[in-house]
């Protein structure tokens, strides 16, 4: 409690508020550094303490996962580096981890099941899910930090300021958008992130392009958007005017009086597009694995990539891929793709591995991370050296053909 | 200031956000005794050993893994000397710095608000002195 207090006094909280839903953790593995610390974890299980509500984890470090295919001394040093990871989730278990769940960076999938409701108060962790939650879902919960999310969530409360309160979710940054058409999530995301840092834009002129919610479309488009956001720079809010649901409720009322005003067109997307994407030198290199799914891959995204990949190896006569290609989503997301037998039959038959594990702890563990990778996800390249980003139409074509070559 | 107590370091000064994530991954990852700035999309601090610093920057972004992150820094002996941010303190940097305090015993020095000027004011290697109340001051001479 003396940490939740300390946290609400940092935060300007007026008060600690009850938590009204499951949590969602970052600390996915027992790693120092990345997750917490087990003495601290064998300290509160001691306690007795347990989350009113089970809450759910981000994906697990890729530690025994078949699909990574180790060698013998890659997984002797990965057996060093996860020595405490059966007595980490097992204490995970203890403090409230819902068995039921699974460990994933999407918990609002349908499939998945941790899908809170609008307005309602929690304590989460992991970016991409905390922006998510706040602007599509219209959920209130801070950017809380890693461990910091354990705690609030066993005590059952969070501090009332910033995005828990109404003034905190009132937009500081009028953004416009004035594209002739709709921009790489990615790359704007990486602009609007840049631009406001943690404050909350208000952006207007995506309803040009997107539906209502819940067009699956607009959905995705969102969650990368918000992702990159808040990779770029900490945004934990974002309205869409028209789109998002307080944004739909309250319109520009959201806007606070001294909001900044910034309008992003064509040159700014191309700009940024021109930075983030890969180089014409790092298109000369030959990628040893591509990776997709950072954050986990809906089941839509997954049949998208069985029709792309489809085409592309039509387009060249091949029948399997040149590049070593994992995509990971939910493990119940993988169950409900595989329902679909002719699907996944043409997806893994051409050589796509399908996982669930973080793409992040494979890249941040020198002894297993390939040395060459290419992606469609800006939050992987964000973090990772040797990570090289392309469009989903380029990606496939690499996968197939095994080169990037320069356009 | 809200967290640590007073304390006197020479600065390293960033004008973009600063990832703790990205910026400190090599030094966990390979349980360094220094933290080389692993942040690549951060030049100005980019290849700088941040250790016993006083980290000057706009505000913190990125990753919510920031609490281990700054958990692992303060119990490891490489945590900056102080945090001073131009803005008000971040949900991440307060929950990181709280843990570090209340979890590991090693609290790091945090003062927010500090304002623009001040990042235009400081340079690297100012000698800076941060006083109980939070007031921050440098040798014109430093």
């Amino acid at each position: 409690m003396q940490t939740m207090v300390l946290y609400a006094e940092a935060l300007q909280a007026d008060r600690l508020v009850e938590v009204q839903g499951p949590g969602h953790l970052v600390i996915n593995d027992s790693r120092p550094g990345w997750g917490a610390r087990i003495e601290f974890l064998e300290e509160i299980a001691q306690a007795g303490l347990r989350a009113t509500f089970p809450f759910t984890i981000d994906p697990p470090a890729p530690y025994r996962d078949s699909a990574l295919r180790l060698s013998a001394s890659q997984a002797k040093a990965m057996d060093e580096r996860y020595a405490h990871e059966d007595r980490y989730q097992s204490l995970l278990f203890q403090l409230g981890l819902g068995r039921r769940h699974e460990a994933t960076c999407t918990p609002w999938f349908t499939q998945v099941g941790n899908t809170p409701g609008f307005g309602q108060v929690l304590a989460w962790a992991e970016s991409s899910a905390v922006v998510y939650a706040n602007s599509v879902l219209g959920a209130r919960t801070h950017r809380n930090a890693g461990v910091i999310e354990l705690i609030s969530n066993l005590v059952g409360l969070t501090p009332h300021a910033g995005l828990i309160t109404d003034e905190g979710r009132r937009a500081m940054h009028l953004v416009r958008i004035e594209a002739s058409r709709l921009p790489d999530p990615q790359v704007l995301g990486n602009l609007i992130g840049k631009a406001v840092w943690d404050g909350v834009p208000y952006i207007v002129g995506l309803d040009h392009f997107l539906q209502p919610i819940p067009d699956p479309v607009t959905l995705q488009y969102l969650h990368d958007l918000g992702t990159t956001c808040a990779v770029a720079g900490a945004v934990g809010l974002m309205h869409v005017e028209h789109i998002t649901p307080e944004a739909v409720q309250s319109g520009r009322a959201l806007l606070r009086e001294d909001a900044l005003a910034l309008t992003l067109g064509d040159e700014d997307c191309l700009a940024v597009g021109r930075q983030i994407h890969a180089s014409a030198e790092a298109r000369s290199l030959k990628p040893d694995m591509c990776l997709a799914g950072c954050p986990h891959l809906t089941l839509d995204q997954l049949h998208a990539w069985t029709h792309r990949l489809e085409a592309q190896l039509h387009l060249h006569g091949k029948t399997r891929l040149a590049v070593d290609t994992i995509l990971v989503a939910a493990p119940s997301v993988i169950r409900a793709f595989a329902q679909d037998a002719q699907a996944h039959a043409q997806l893994t038959g051409c050589g796509v591995r399908l996982s669930s594990f973080c793409l992040e702890g494979l890249m941040q563990d020198r002894a297993i991370a390939p040395a060459t990778v290419v992606t469609n996800s800006n939050k992987l390249r964000h973090y990772n050296t040797g990570v090289y980003l392309f469009s989903d139409e380029e990606l496939a074509e690499i996968v197939v053909t095994g080169t990037a070559c320069p356009r | 200031m809200i967290l640590g107590e007073a304390t006197t370091g020479a600065a390293l000064v960033c004008s973009s956000g600063f990832n703790p994530l990205a910026a400190y991954c090599n030094a966990i990852v390979d349980r360094t005794t220094n933290a080389i700035c692993a942040d690549r999309q951060n030049p100005e601090l980019f290849g700088k050993d941040m250790v016993a610093r006083v980290l000057c920057v706009p505000s913190c972004i990125g990753s919510t893994t920031a609490g281990p992150v700054w958990e692992y820094v303060a119990g490891n002996g490489i945590a900056p000397r102080a945090l001073l941010l131009a803005n008000p303190v971040d949900s991440l940097t307060a929950g990181g710095l709280v843990l570090a305090k209340i979890w590991i015993g090693k609290p790091i020095t945090l003062v927010d608000d500090l304002g623009a000027d001040f990042l235009r004011a400081v340079r690297d290697d100012h000698r800076l002195h941060i006083e109980p109340d939070g007031t921050v001051w440098f040798d014109d001479h430093s």
